[in-house]
């Protein structure tokens, strides 16, 4: 077992708090934290909502927990997520840091700016722990990126296409995501955050970008990004809630390309120049779980989730830095918000008012 | 004052590209019902409320069309939800106080293939082979009835195939033929009974119009048939493949109607006592050993990869052998609908969504390529 975690391990854990009950709770959070029960690493003692429907959800999971409406009168606990819409994240941190508790909180950071500044100084102000649930660097595929693009294995990488989406069906409890002053916007923040977060992961930070997008007054459901960077390489980025046939990142090396579904922790289809087919991967790094007997390997968003949270908790217990501070949580959010900030409408063609006429 | 239309269903097909109409061009105000907090995604792009409300439940209906002159019904559901649906529409219209009801029915409810010109005067048959068409026709006479019985104006509209951006007929047509699935039945010479989406659109708003005294079910179709073949042609082409190279494959015989005797039973009152009766593992050796026989085996060294054939199920393969083209005369002489979009113009835009949606559209890409496809391309050109 992890040295960093024996202490704790010793007595079970630190006390979680889950602060907001919604979907991400429950399908992954609860279910990554209940390995972790079980592995002896984690207790969830408090779970907080104002939906009593939601709070009694997450302890039909953790029957000995204890359910508040409002985070200011919950108590037992050392470490809390942070799950609740975005825009309340850098209140519901400052919070926390003012009772000292360690914090795992959800992606996006915050929803604009000046909240996410907030939410950094508040952690830096205590020295607190604070960790950005970017859940997706710890799939090995993205791992595996990461290596080829630094050690230069195929050459080096001219550009990365992505494609990312499908029709939403995440099963949100309430409609914040779609409303702009709670979540920060649509698609490009929900899923263009993890995107961007990956990007600067592979290629560091662009110097250029350009951005459009379909909302018309509302949040935006299909968007187009590009960036540049000092080396050379571009990235372009689609992202839908509304179809999503190709969901592919595919990267352009000089010796060969790499596609990568996103749906997918491990698998990677290698195309060498030269060559007509497609090598398909499965790859078998290990991930911090497969050293607990029921672990759940990081083969799966679930065991990506699971990962997080032992390693965010070693980190927590033996005082090392978050493996996803805020601060680099920030530079991802400003990414995101730079492309706002330079929008235009996107093209929608069959949409034109005036081809409506030019058709009859 | 603008028409203020519910649309139940709006994050489907029709209903978003209803919803997105009325935001952009202005003609009518929509009020989109969806049934879930997911169901939202599509009417977020836009300043306007979005209502959630289970359709089934009349009383929750009822709610989500307070204030609106008239309702869409354009809800995507199984058979059975069809019917439920309806029951629950009639009631909640009742309830809301909205009389003007803009029924999505379907001209399927004559059956895929109904062997004979379909016009006003059709009748429904009593007798259907595919449920859906079964579910359709029974939740249309439903609320026809619940209309005489509580006073609602009920317009149901039958449009055949509804194209454009984000339908299914095409997207699958491409995902198909991209995967070298796709198919035409006997040569795809059969009549697509075409209606592009936004004049679909256009029927429903002179439908839902509060002062128009009409009522009844009405036909509703592009300005002129054209063969599949050649509704697939320019999709085809559009992802740089050519129609000459879609397989054609033989009509599909009704299907039979032998039961599937161990899936009645297992879903019958008598499997618990047929379970004690025969012991839990034999009813799952029964189960495994029809699995084993219609599975195909796991690909090996020696067993080749199983590939799936291209086989339409007799719903597309009567709707593509169906040689009888619909008229909706009475339609564009009561409702004074005209079919704006024209399926060339509406080829070019479904390709410019294609395009958008991420399909691997090639070469120039506008009108001028489908320019010969234009109003002149009839059946039997």
């Amino acid at each position: 077992m992890d040295n960093r975690l024996e202490s704790k391990t010793a007595a079970r854990g630190p006390r979680i708090a889950i602060i907001g009950c919604g979907a991400v709770a429950e399908l992954y959070h609860g279910p990554a934290l209940e390995v972790l029960e079980a592995a002896g690493l984690a207790r969830v003692t408090t779970v907080v909502d104002r939906s009593e429907a939601r709070t009694t959800v997450l302890q039909g999971r953790f029957p000995t927990a204890k359910a508040f409406a409002e985070i200011r009168d919950a108590s037992d606990y050392d470490f809390a997520l942070v799950a609740t819409p975005p825009s309340q994240h850098a209140k519901d941190v400052q919070f926390l840091m003012s009772k000292g508790a360690g914090v795992l909180c959800e992606k996006p950071i915050a929803t604009g700016m000046e909240d996410a500044k907030a939410l950094v100084d508040a952690v830096n102000e205590v020295q607190g722990f604070c960790s950005i649930g970017q859940f997706r660097r710890w799939f090995p595929a993205v791992r595996a990126v990461r290596e080829l693009i630094e050690k230069r294995s195929f050459g080096e990488l001219r550009d990365v296409r992505a494609f990312e989406g499908g029709p939403f069906k995440w099963p949100v409890t309430s409609g914040a995501i779609f409303d702009r002053s709670a979540s920060g916007g649509g698609v490009m923040m929900d899923i263009g955050i993890h995107a961007v977060d990956l990007f600067r992961l592979w290629l560091g930070e662009p110097d250029h970008s350009s951005y459009e997008d379909d909302a018309c007054g509302g949040v935006e459901i299909n968007a187009v990004a590009a960036f540049t960077y000092p080396g050379g390489s571009r990235a372009e980025l689609r992202l839908s809630w509304d179809w999503g046939r190709p969901n592919v990142y595919e990267f352009d090396f000089d010796g060969a390309v790499l596609r990568w579904n996103p749906s997918s922790a491990t698998r990677l289809d290698l195309q060498p120049r030269g060559m007509s087919g497609w090598f398909v991967s499965e790859l078998h790094a290990k991930g911090p779980s497969d050293q607990y007997p029921i672990g759940t390997p990081a083969t799966s968003y679930l065991g990506a989730f699971t990962n997080q949270w032992i390693d965010v908790l070693a980190a927590y217990a033996s005082k090392a830095p978050p493996p996803v501070s805020a601060e680099d949580a920030r530079r991802s959010l400003d990414l995101v918000l730079g492309c706002y900030r330079v929008r235009s409408q996107i093209a929608m063609p069959w949409a034109e008012v005036a081809g409506v006429r030019d058709g009859a | 004052m603008a028409l203020k239309l519910g649309i139940v269903g709006a994050n489907g097909f029709v209903g978003s590209r209803a919803v997105e109409r009325s935001v952009l061009e202005g003609e009518f105000l929509a009020v989109p019902i969806v049934r879930s907090q997911a169901g939202r995604v599509r009417a977020a792009r836009f300043p306007i409320e979005c209502r959630v409300a289970d359709a089934f439940d009349a009383p929750a209906l009822a709610a989500a069309l307070a204030g609106c002159d008239a309702v869409l019904h354009s809800l995507v559901a199984d058979a059975k939800q069809m019917v439920r649906a309806a029951r629950a529409l009639g009631e909640a219209c009742a309830i809301a106080e909205v009389r003007r009801v803009v029924y999505l029915s379907s001209a399927s409810i004559f059956g895929q293939n109904p062997g004979a010109p379909l016009t006003a005067q059709s009748r429904v048959p009593r007798t259907h082979l595919v449920e859906y068409n079964g579910a359709k026709a029974r939740a249309e006479e439903i609320l026809f009835s619940q209309a005489d019985r509580r006073g609602l104006e009920l317009i149901a509209l039958r449009p055949s195939v509804v194209w454009g951006p984000r339908s299914s007929w095409v997207a699958s047509f491409v995902d198909d033929l991209l995967a070298g699935k796709s198919y035409l039945v006997e040569g795809g010479v059969g009549v697509c009974n075409s209606v592009y989406v936004d004049n679909l659109i256009d029927a429903v708003v002179l439908a839902a119009q509060p002062d128009r005294f009409v009522r009844g079910a009405f036909f509703v179709c592009d300005d002129h048939p054209v063969s599949w073949r050649q509704f697939f042609t320019p999709f085809a082409e559009a992802v740089g493949k050519r129609i000459q190279d879609v397989p054609t494959v033989p009509r599909v015989a009704q299907p039979s109607s032998r039961p599937d005797y161990l899936s009645a039973l297992r879903s019958s009152r008598a499997a618990p006592l047929a379970k004690r009766i025969l012991g839990q593992r034999t009813f799952t050796f029964l189960r495994g050993g029809r699995t084993a026989l219609l599975v195909p085996p796991e690909p090996s060294a020696f067993i080749p990869r199983h590939t799936e054939s291209a086989a339409p199920t007799f719903e597309v393969s009567e709707l593509q052998t169906c040689m009888e083209p619909i008229s909706d005369a009475r339609t564009r002489e009561q409702l004074d609908y005209q079919p704006r979009v024209t399926i060339a113009e509406g080829t070019r835009r479904t390709i410019a969504w294609l395009e958008f949606a991420g399909y691997p559209v090639v070469g120039p890409r506008t009108s001028s390529r489908h320019a010969s496809q234009d109003e002149t391309a009839t059946i039997g050109e």
